[in-house]
């Protein structure tokens, strides 16, 4: 397509964005990845100096950032799938018509209204080892108490459900707008021809919605990978630093620790995570639609 | 977050103070505010108030940023030297006379806020630790309780030595008597035993000071072989098997919470902090204090150290500042009006002798202070001299937390010590 004559007026229109874009984005991650190559001197009485790689290289030579990138790449390979695909399964649910819907959907819309500081108090009393619900309902059906967040085998996953019961009903709102943009007429043809629910699923629903998925897959990893919260109000990256994502050992470095050269440089690694995984799923939702 | 805004708006000064909000520190900060401006009405001051842990984490993003609007800082002792280091505190030497800065605290309060032959952060309070005995659950699972400080007793700080140097139980006694007292009774779980700061250096220092074992080495500039000591291996050990053999002690309480697990009947031994007290005679326990236990075969070692209060170097309002932090720390009536609300072991010299001879402390739970006060002279064991202290009380922190959740002590310390040395090398420069 092509819009003759009209790129100043598009610049002009699309000026106040970019300037937004270049003060609210690029100006702060300019700031970080310099902020990455200092040091505070501790025989400076703390000023800041330029030192080049050095922050990268006590990276790469430090176990835990190492432990960090796993722990942090092993929950976002579980978590963004696992959210994408409840988020749809709601989304489905919630877009049926029937008595009472009304309801369903109020309570799949709870989570969205609780913050998550809140969202994580609550869960830590349910998941309580010694006096929490849901040890006690696991009692009721004969299964031991289990540790939870004190284990450091239960922790990250018990922090995967925490993130996923609050961020879920938000990806279905997205997935039950573009649900809700599909023709409905499409699904009454595929009807009359005799497809079952699950062909319209897959032959109709599926394909129309993957701009929206790819959307919601896009923004939920960007936000996943830097899940913070949980671990800051719950685990503090523990126990056996097995819930220390990076962006919490960012936090540690810089606001604990009082390195920020090492925690920005933490960061920039985060930042280029996301940019590579997020490139990833675009090519491949892509090479599917031309497919 | 909690900030106590000064009650009038214009006047010509408001100060900013970073404080602590955990304990009785709110109450303490109101009461010598409040005195402080009736003296000074041109003043006001704002009490912007953090938990433990956030603290730490406001004054590093704060000073980071030169702040100017921040003008007190409550300091944790053991990192005067780190803030100093990276030049967050103005020193306070002009804002006392010579004879004020050698004679107002206790000698170590004094040094343990000296930084470089300079004074940057002046004494608040000192603290000492007691092992809190529950009368009630003691009598009820016929367990014969340690000897202790008790309602109806007057006594003089000669018995209270005595006391100290004849009766004080080992762990071993301790953990003996929690077996038998950990069980569910009528009003829930009730556990023999519990730390008032779990996991915490503060709190768990005494248990390898006590086999001998110094946790840096090396002016404070190394870990591997002195965190990871056969000495702390063996209390780690002990540790460990509080929460995960004998089961004496619940996993998963923040330190927030062992008081109130004690003031609730919950807690039958509650080794902790003299601030406690308060907390106990005002929720009806019937309790006892005994001295701080140790190890057979070792040496008894107790915490100390406290709060002391800083100016931020980058603060436009020091003079006025240093006059507060001189009433706070020094005058008479803002150090007694502090000791009174906090209820913290004092760093003056004017109260601790106060409390040795006034008959106000002859009896319970006034008269734990004298015990306070042997410990202080006897017992007590500063926290680790490093610049990396910081970074050395979170990595002692993690590491025992996940002791405590049941991770082995001979992987952990070693680990830990690793971690630490990471840090602390970099002081080495």
């Amino acid at each position: 397509m092509k819009f003759k004559g009209s790129s100043p007026t598009a610049f002009l229109l699309l000026l106040p964005a970019l300037i937004c874009l270049v003060v609210f984005r690029i100006y702060p991650i300019a700031l970080a990845a310099w902020g990455s190559l200092c040091q505070e001197s501790f025989e400076q009485a703390g000023r800041t100096i330029f030192v080049g790689v050095q922050n990268y290289a006590d990276l790469v030579s430090d176990p835990l950032f190492w432990k960090s990138l796993w722990v942090t790449v092993k929950l976002n390979a579980v978590i963004n799938p696992v959210q994408l695909a409840l988020a749809l399964l709601l989304a489905v649910m919630v877009n049926q018509r029937f008595r009472g819907i009304g309801f369903y959907r109020l309570l799949f819309f709870v989570p969205i209204g609780v913050s998550l500081p809140i969202a994580c108090v609550i869960w830590r009393l349910m998941l309580d080892p010694a006096s929490g619900l849901i040890n006690s309902l696991l009692g009721w059906i004969g299964i031991n108490k289990q540790p939870f967040l004190i284990d450091e085998r239960q922790a990250l996953w018990s922090v995967l459900v925490i993130a996923t019961w609050k961020g879920v009903s938000f990806w279905m709102i997205f997935l039950w707008a573009g649900l809700q943009a599909i023709p409905s007429e499409l699904y009454e043809a595929a009807r009359l021809d005799g497809a079952a629910t699950a062909r319209r699923f897959f032959h109709i629903t599926l394909p129309l919605l993957k701009r929206t998925l790819l959307f919601v897959l896009v923004t939920d990893t960007s936000v996943n990978f830097l899940l913070f919260v949980p671990m800051f109000l719950l685990t503090r990256g523990g126990p056996s630093y097995s819930t220390n994502v990076l962006m919490y050992e960012a936090y540690r470095s810089g606001f604990v620790y009082g390195e920020m050269g090492r925690a920005l440089a933490i960061v920039m690694v985060l930042i280029l995570l996301v940019s590579i995984t997020v490139v990833l799923q675009f090519y491949f939702l892509r090479q599917q639609e031309l497919s | 977050m909690l900030s106590l805004s000064p009650a009038r708006v214009g006047a010509a000064t408001t100060l900013h103070w970073l404080g602590l909000s955990d304990g009785n520190t709110i109450t303490s900060a109101k009461k010598v505010i409040a005195a402080f401006e009736a003296k000074n009405p041109d003043v006001k001051i704002a009490f912007d108030a953090y938990p433990f842990r956030q603290l730490f984490e406001t004054i590093e993003v704060r000073m980071k940023a030169q702040d100017a609007d921040l003008d007190l800082i409550q300091v944790d002792v053991p990192l005067v030297a780190s803030y100093s280091t990276r030049g967050y505190l103005a020193p306070l030497d002009e804002y006392f006379t010579p004879d004020e800065l050698e004679h107002t605290w206790v000698a170590a309060s004094r040094q343990a806020g000296t930084y470089q032959g300079k004074l940057l952060a002046a004494p608040l309070n000192n603290s000492t630790q007691f092992m809190y005995v529950n009368l009630g659950l003691f009598q009820d699972a016929g367990v014969t309780p340690p000897s202790c400080l008790t309602a109806g007793q007057t006594v003089t700080p000669d018995m209270v030595a005595s006391l100290a140097e004849k009766d004080r139980w080992t762990w071993e006694q301790v953990v003996d008597a929690a077996k038998k007292l950990t069980k569910t009774g009528p009003s829930g779980q009730v556990w023999g035993f519990e730390f008032d700061q779990v996991s915490r250096l503060y709190q768990l220092q005494a248990l390898g000071e006590s086999l001998g074992g110094p946790l840096v080495g090396d002016h404070g500039l190394k870990a591997t072989g002195y965190f990871d000591s056969d000495s702390w291996k063996k209390a780690a050990k002990w540790y460990w098997s509080l929460f995960n053999e004998s089961k004496v002690s619940p996993k998963g309480v923040p330190p927030a919470e062992t008081a109130n697990l004690f003031a609730d009947n919950n807690v039958a031994i509650f080794v902790g902090g003299e601030w406690n007290i308060l907390l106990f005679k005002k929720s009806g326990v019937k309790f006892g204090i005994a001295p701080h236990p140790y190890f057979a075969g070792g040496k008894p070692v107790t915490g100390t150290g406290s709060w002391h209060l800083g100016i931020n170097k980058a603060s436009k309002n020091k003079e006025v500042a240093g006059k507060f932090v001189h009433f706070i720390s020094a005058d008479d009536e803002g150090s007694r009006l502090w000791f009174e609300g906090q209820g913290q072991l004092p760093a003056t010299q004017k109260l601790l002798t106060a409390i040795d001879q006034s008959p106000q402390y002859a009896t319970f739970p006034e008269c734990a202070y004298l015990l306070g006060v042997y410990e202080a002279r006897h017992t007590a064991v500063p926290r680790p001299q490093t610049p990396g202290y910081l970074q050395l009380e979170d990595i002692f922190a993690s590491t025992y937390e996940d002791i405590r959740n049941g991770t082995d002590p001979n992987e952990a310390l070693p680990a830990g010590a690793r971690r630490a040395d990471r840090f602390l090398g970099q002081f080495r420069k």
